[in-house]
């Protein structure tokens, strides 16, 4: 059943076994899958059908640089289907090493091994409207006996409103409730336990949802800022007796700083186009060896450059060919210009690609509360994002043994610009991770390896601010894996307490 | 065009004025222009992309060498040639290959001019770059 928080009783209590906030990825993929459990769920949805403009400012924070005040409002989407409405649909498992504890990395590892997820990725390729994503490396020969690995992304932008939304309207125990915007998790007295959702619309209605458990899916920054700022009953907001809600937050930067040049001789590497969708990365023992985070190295969505050696001594196609160098300084002679006419047909060709290394957690890349306030009177979010520098140190040392490797196979040259890595000013990913870490000890995460707020007995978190590492690839397929993981949780959780 | 390994090495070396070279290798001198291209031929094999900006940059951030081919001739060519008994170009180059292989296998690296190359290509380009003067 869909329905319009405006068009409800102001002060009505929706109950349900299972209450759902936010319909984005996460939380449409976990209200399908009780659409025949016999449970009764509510699905609450803070925005419409449609992006519109003050509801979609709800989002509106400010930013510490390197990130623009805009970007808590860029980077989501406020509506049904949430920000798979503008998302790219690029869907990559995480590897084996995103879940282990590595001294080398602070604070890393996840409460289990890749393989618990394995079946989940399999159904979230369903949900994803995928294939059945590719574990293992593909390419096995092309890189055989390399440092190299290289992984398959899949494509595909499914806007989870408008595929699922008849699915979610037809379900006869489920409710969807649109403009129902979640105001702040009302914990009971003693703390350990929610009772309820107060709910808002913009119309000025206030509401409250009622249920067994309690899910927030309200992003990667919004759950952090719904903990804190629900802030009555305990001070320091909702799970965060350790100083841990909001903190290592995390997102992707790529650096668009290398190119490979491949020569006539072996193209292997020209036929990589971006609609292949292929990331490469050293492996884990490379990764191990060199204490290094994970890092990805992906082919740039810009067409390749191809031209003759002949082009490569004219005036001005040095900078065409090579962007990234500054190459002002050479003038070749025109005599030597008419030498190269007899290679006028031998080509080189010039892929840039990204060096997309794992965010190192740290605690002080966080979320925050700002002063400003939304028509709600809840604080805005202020960002704070860090990239520790032994980020940058994984880039380079990366680039170094891919250019080793691809030397020692013949396969092409690398060049990285390792002034402007050092320098560079990071650019965002929109990919939200952390704020909600996921670890067995409340004194080092927000959530248990369930995804239960370690101090409170009926709410969990879904989507990625439970993320404790970052990885490289894109994070909604984990998204929909360990959504699915929730839901066969909570299902049995219900099923015992029924 | 076949091309001699004593023209190889003299015609680097007349370019260079390397007259210690010339009483080692005491062949006929060829055509400069050959000698470029052939340097150039080498190259390709190995997709140096920007060989003129790679060599004078390793030139100037080695001062030495710009007074002293031999020693770029030496690096370059001495386990070269042995490989290349017909003294072709396409000798040389699948010699070259192979040794800019080994030197990516042993580490034996360099950045140059943002380019991360084996050190016997940087080298091949700090030769072509020592004979910059204008072609008769
Ligand atoms: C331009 C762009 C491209 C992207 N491309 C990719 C990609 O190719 N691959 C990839 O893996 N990821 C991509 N992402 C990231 C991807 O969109 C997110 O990872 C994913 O949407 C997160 O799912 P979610 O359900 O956690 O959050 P969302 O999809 O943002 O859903 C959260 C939902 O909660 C609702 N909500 C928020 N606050 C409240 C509240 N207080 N009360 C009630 N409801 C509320 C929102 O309206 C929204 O519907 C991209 C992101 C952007 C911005």
């Amino acid at each position: 059943m869909l329905l319009d928080a405006n068009d409800l009783d102001h002060g009505a209590v929706l109950d349900a076994d299972l209450c759902i906030a936010g319909a984005g990825a996460a939380g449409i993929t976990l209200a399908l899958q009780f659409l025949d459990s016999g449970r009764s769920v509510l699905l609450l949805e803070g925005g419409g059908l449609k992006r519109e403009t003050d509801v979609q400012n709800l989002y509106a924070g400010t930013s510490d640089e390197p990130l623009a005040d805009g970007y808590p409002l860029m980077s989501r989407l406020r509506l049904l289907g949430g920000t798979t409405n503008h998302w790219i649909g690029a869907c990559l498992t995480f590897d084996p090493i995103d879940f282990t504890a590595r001294d080398w990395v602070p604070d890393s590892g996840w409460p289990f091994e890749r393989s618990e997820l394995r079946p989940y990725y399999m159904r979230a390729a369903e949900v994803a409207g995928i294939s059945p994503p590719a574990f293992d490396d593909v390419d096995p020969t092309l890189f055989e006996g390399s440092m190299i690995g290289v992984k398959q992304t899949q494509g595909h932008a499914r806007r989870f409103g408008e595929v699922y939304r008849e699915q979610l309207e037809e379900a006869p125990a489920l409710r969807l409730v649109l403009n129902a915007n979640v105001v702040r998790v009302a914990l009971g007295q003693d703390a350990g336990s929610v009772e309820q959702l107060d709910l808002a619309t913009l119309g000025g209605k206030r509401l409250a949802a009622r249920a067994k458990c309690f899910v927030l899916a309200l992003g990667g920054i919004e759950n952090s800022r719904m903990l804190l700022v629900s802030d009555d009953v305990q001070s320091t907001g909702v799970g965060n007796a350790h100083d841990l809600v909001g903190r290592y937050w995390m997102d992707h930067s790529g650096f668009p700083v290398a190119a490979v040049c491949v020569s006539d001789r072996d193209r292997t590497l020209v036929t990589y186009r971006p609609q292949g969708g292929r990331v490469l990365r050293l492996n884990e023992e490379i990764q191990r060896r060199h204490r290094l985070v994970n890092c990805g190295l992906m082919f740039n969505h810009v067409p390749l450059i191809e031209d003759t050696r002949h082009a490569l001594l004219r005036d001005g196609a040095w900078q065409r060919l090579a962007p990234y160098l500054e190459d002002s300084g050479i003038r070749p002679e025109s005599s030597l210009l008419g030498r190269f006419d007899r290679h006028r047909d031998d080509k080189l060709y010039y892929r840039r690609f990204s060096l997309l290394p794992e965010q190192i957690p740290t605690p002080d890349s966080r979320v925050t509360l700002g002063t400003a306030e939304d028509p709600f009177g809840l604080r805005r979010v202020h960002m704070q994002w860090s990239l520790p520098p032994e980020t940058y140190r994984t880039a380079r040392k990366t680039a170094e043994l891919f250019a080793e490797d691809l030397g020692r196979r013949g396969l092409g040259r690398v060049a990285v610009d390792f002034d402007a890595l050092e320098g560079a000013v990071y650019q965002p990913g929109f990919h939200h991770m952390g704020g909600t870490r996921m670890h067995p000890d409340p004194r080092q995460g927000v959530v248990d390896g369930q995804c239960r707020v370690h101090s409170v007995a009926n709410l969990y978190l879904a989507g990625s601010s439970v993320f404790p590492t970052s990885s490289y690839a894109n994070p909604t397929f984990t998204i929909l894996a360990m959504t699915l993981r929730l839901a066969d949780y909570l299902a049995s959780r219900l099923g015992r307490e029924a | 065009m076949k091309i001699t390994r004593r023209g190889v090495l003299l015609g680097v070396l007349a370019a260079s004025g390397g007259v210690l070279a010339y009483q080692r290798f005491p062949w006929e001198v060829a055509q400069r222009s050959e000698m470029h291209d052939f340097l150039f031929r080498l190259l390709e094999v190995v997709a140096v992309p920007h060989p003129l900006k790679v060599g004078e940059a390793h030139l100037r951030a080695t001062p030495g060498l710009k007074g002293q081919p031999q020693k770029l001739l030496d690096a370059v060519f001495t386990d070269l040639l042995p490989l290349a008994p017909r003294g072709t170009v396409e000798e040389l180059a699948t010699a070259m290959r192979d040794k800019a292989r080994r030197q990516f296998e042993t580490g034996d690296v360099m950045t140059v001019s943002t380019w991360i190359l084996a050190r016997a290509e940087v080298e091949l380009c700090a030769l072509i770059a020592l004979d910059r003067r204008p072609v008769r």
